[in-house]
């Protein structure tokens, strides 16, 4: 028979008062043993009270243990029974559920929970603790099991649904609209690898609600195109009210092919106000750009931002480059209408005044064809006086120079041509020249400059 | 750069063009070696050649003061100074000359570095000392400078105008800047008449001409060092200047410039014909045997390779052959593009050398002989043995630059020349 601790402490605390006391006598006389007797029998009470509490304690945290564990296993069935639920969207669970069902009915069995599946207090605390572990165990064994069985299929149910979405919204995007974003992330979601049904059930609701944003970009879209359309005078309200009941409906299959035809009537409405408006801006952008005097880049960055803009779903785009145009037109036309001013000042220190006046700078036109046209006549009548100055100016600061030459060429052999200068604008040279001196004259055709006899 | 350059300006007009080049036209080749000597009556008050210079821009002054210690060299022992005879300015270098050794000394110049002197050579100090010191320099081993051989001297020749004396003095001092003792003097003598540079500038009568002549002076001396601190595909050294004249015997050149030309307007040959139309010394065209040719341009021009040193090579050519005697393009010359960077136009030189010097002599011979002929043999001051002496120099040397440019007129037969008879 084995003895228990107590009785075991009970024997040693027996045996050992007694030696002592013994002791006491043989060393200190009886009296020394009275008081060993007195203070075994206070020592032993005390000790039986510190002892009776510490038992006490020790069996309130076993207690807990166990209820713990008992409200763990529950915690896992609930969710589990809330996840197979779940699941029913896309696959089968009802024989898991039944699984489920057996291991709450095993555990109430043996006595751990009640039939309205609460812990049974008193019961458990009857039972050992290796016990309750022992029952745990083996219903957290089958569902794990059950869960794993529930996740095989869940995720095999998800992947072909997921890969339809992702193929879809590459029609979508093929069909123009911009979606990139949204695939990108449809693309990243279906990549992941689900290791419980929880994290299952959450990659198909991320997919779901990624798919709706997708098809709500493009409802959003299709609604710009119609409204720029509109806005081109074209009938829209058929187009309108398909849109508005495919809103009702983005979640069906048809959903998908409905918004690539929407958009396709719709992009063919544009077309043509698009092609017109790109071309007249890029017709304009570089007859501007041959017009302009001194630093083109602007011009050449509208210029390559329209080639760019080739969708008519662009309209609205091309619309606001549209403006931009207009805006660096006139900016570029005031810039040059100010430098040719003040090539006419600095003319006028040479004594030269040039008759002309500024064209007017054209700020508003019904429609860009007219503006066009205004501002690439005002272009052009600057630029033409801007190189009418600008060789002057050139003539004139080099005059005196190449003056002497002239003097000196023809004081060598009475005349001199053109060609003989070595300088740039050799004609206007000598038409200065003979404007100046009275006894040469310039004989046109030949481009020479002679001495006059006589 | 390699080279560098220190100036020694002898004499009140030199000593405003020398401190005028410090001042304001600074030039990193010369950096502060710029050295003005004047004799002893300037110790009083040795800034007085400058007075109106610090009229015009009172910082100068300033600037003055911060060079009087050890840029300004007061030598001579006479308290009356030269008194415009050149003779007195000369004897003065002679006897103060280690003062002015010193002086030099501290500008720190290397074998391979160059002094240009600058002189008046109307007046009595510049053009008294000037020859002097260049002589001394190059042939004394106690001045400790014989292993120099870059002297080079620029003479400013009197206004038309100015008394005779003063031609007289130019006439003394060009012949011994070009010899001396029996020997060639200057490496090179680069000579600008006032009156030419007035004409050429056209002027007359203006307030400012002196400073505007100054300054044109200033960039000549600019363009001429111009190839050693830029880039440029051909580079013309110092000894390129002198070494050829040298030792054809033949060491006297002007400038001719041409500033501002616009690239976009002016050919090459039209730049080089402008340029040659105004050179600072009265001379016959077609007369000059030598020519260097500096072009500074844009640097951008360069890079984009409208501007290359090939076209100015031939443009040159082309031009020498219209330009130098004999219609061969002269006995030498020397072209050198120099990008600058920022630069939008286009500066041009041309140091024509060799040039006849009748036009010159008729310019200075009619007063130089009117005073001559005034100088008694007591008057000891100029003796006439030293006068006789410079005369038969300068006869020698016109000599032999006419007989070159009479070799290259005629133009002998290549074959007669290795003797293979009538050709």
């Amino acid at each position: 028979m084995r003895l228990t601790r107590e009785q075991v402490l009970a024997a040693g605390a027996t045996a050992g008062v007694l030696l002592l006391t013994l002791g006491m006598v043989l060393f200190f006389g009886v009296s020394a043993a009275a008081y060993v007797a007195v203070a075994s029998i206070l020592v032993a009470l005390v000790g039986s009270v510190a002892y009776t509490w510490w038992e006490g304690r020790s069996d309130t945290s076993v207690q807990g243990m166990k209820l713990g564990l008992l409200e763990r296993v529950k915690e896992r069935i609930q969710k589990l029974e809330a996840e197979l639920k779940l699941a029913e969207e896309l696959v089968k669970t009802q024989h898991l559920q039944e699984e489920v069902k057996e291991v709450r009915a095993r555990l109430i069995k043996d006595g751990l929970f009640t039939v309205v599946f609460d812990v049974n207090d008193r019961q458990v605390g009857r039972m050992t603790l290796t016990a309750i572990e022992l029952s745990v165990r083996r219903a957290e064994q089958k569902l794990r099991s059950t869960e794993a069985v529930a996740l095989a299929e869940h995720a095999e149910a998800v992947e072909p649904r997921g890969r339809r979405m992702l193929e879809n919204g590459e029609r979508l995007r093929d069909a123009g609209f911009r979606v990139g974003a949204e695939l990108e992330e449809l693309e990243r979601v279906l990549g992941i690898t689900p290791h419980s049904l929880a994290e299952s059930l959450g990659r198909w609701e991320r997919l779901k609600d990624t798919y709706m944003r997708l098809m709500e970009v493009c409802v959003e879209e299709l609604e710009y195109l119609i409204e720029a359309a509109a806005a081109g005078g074209r009938k829209v309200e058929p187009l309108m009210e398909r849109l508005q009941v495919l809103r009702r409906h983005l979640r069906t299959p048809e959903a998908v092919d409905e918004l690539i035809a929407l958009r396709a009537e719709v992009g063919g409405m544009l077309a043509r106000p698009f092609t017109k408006l790109r071309e007249q801006l890029l017709g304009h952008l570089t007859r501007v750009k041959e017009l302009v005097r001194g630093d083109a880049s602007r011009v050449r960055e509208l210029e390559e931002r329209a080639k760019e803009l080739r969708e008519p779903s662009m309209l609205g785009e091309l619309s606001s480059l549209r403006e931009e145009c207009i805006t660096a037109t006139v900016e570029l036309i005031e810039g040059l209408a100010d430098e040719v001013e003040r090539m006419h000042r600095e003319l006028e220190s040479f004594g030269i005044r040039r008759r002309w006046r500024k064209p007017q700078v054209p700020e508003s036109a019904r429609t860009f064809a007219e503006f066009s046209r205004r501002a690439l006549r005002a272009m052009e009548r600057l630029a033409e006086e801007y190189d009418a100055c600008y060789t002057e100016l050139k003539v004139m600061s080099s005059y005196p120079a190449v003056e002497r030459i002239i003097e000196r060429k023809l004081k060598e052999k009475g005349e001199v041509a053109a060609e003989e200068l070595g300088v740039r604008y050799a004609e206007e040279f000598l038409q200065r020249y003979a404007s100046m001196n009275k006894d040469v004259k310039l004989v046109r055709k030949q481009g020479r400059l002679k001495v006059r006899r006589g | 750069m390699s080279t560098r350059w220190g100036i020694v300006a002898s004499g009140q007009g030199a000593n405003r063009v020398g401190f005028l080049y410090y001042a304001k036209y600074r030039n990193p080749a010369i950096d502060d070696r710029v050295l003005l000597l004047n004799t002893t009556p300037a110790d009083v008050k040795p800034e007085k050649p400058l007075e109106k210079l610090f009229e015009a821009d009172p910082e100068l002054r300033e600037v003055y003061e911060s060079i009087r210690k050890r840029r300004v060299c007061i030598f001579g022992r006479t308290p009356s100074g030269a008194g415009n005879n050149w003779t007195v300015g000369e004897r003065e270098a002679m006897d103060d000359f280690h003062t002015i050794r010193r002086y030099i000394a501290s500008l720190n110049l290397r074998p391979q570095d160059v002094l240009l002197g600058i002189a008046t050579l109307g007046g009595g100090t510049g053009n008294g000392s000037l020859p002097y010191i260049i002589h001394r320099m190059r042939t004394d081993p106690g001045v400790g400078m014989e292993k120099m051989n870059n002297f080079l001297a620029l003479g400013i020749l009197p206004y038309d105008f100015e008394a005779p004396q003063r031609h007289f003095n130019a006439v003394c001092g060009m012949s011994r800047l070009l010899r001396y003792a029996g020997r060639q003097n200057a490496a090179l003598l680069i000579l600008v008449d006032n009156s030419q540079v007035e004409r050429v500038l056209g002027l007359g009568g203006r307030e400012d001409r002196y400073m505007r002549i100054n300054s044109e002076i200033i960039r000549c001396i600019h363009m001429l060092i111009a190839p050693s601190i830029y880039t440029s595909s051909a580079t013309i050294d110092i000894a390129d200047y002198y070494q050829l004249p040298s030792s054809l015997g033949i060491t006297h050149f002007t400038p001719c410039m041409s500033w501002g030309n616009d690239p976009e307007v002016m050919g090459i040959e039209a730049m080089l014909e402008s340029a040659s139309a105004n050179p600072l010394v009265p001379l016959d065209r077609g007369k000059a045997t030598m020519a260097y040719v500096i072009l500074a341009v844009p640097e951008s021009a360069v890079l984009e390779g409208t501007l290359t040193q090939e076209m100015l090579e031939e443009e040159v050519r082309s031009w020498a052959e219209r330009h130098l005697a004999g219609g061969g393009g002269g006995l030498v010359r020397y072209a050198s593009l120099v990008a600058v960077p920022e630069k939008r136009d286009v500066d041009v030189l041309i140091l024509l050398g060799g040039f006849s010097l009748r036009k010159l002599m008729e310019k200075l011979g009619d007063k130089y002989h009117k005073f001559r002929e005034c100088l008694t043999p007591k008057d000891g001051a100029i003796e006439q043995g030293k006068v006789e002496e410079i005369e038969r120099e300068l006869r020698r040397y016109i000599a032999e630059t006419e007989r070159r440019i009479e070799a290259l007129e005629e133009g002998t037969a290549e074959l007669e020349r290795w003797g293979f008879g009538d050709v």
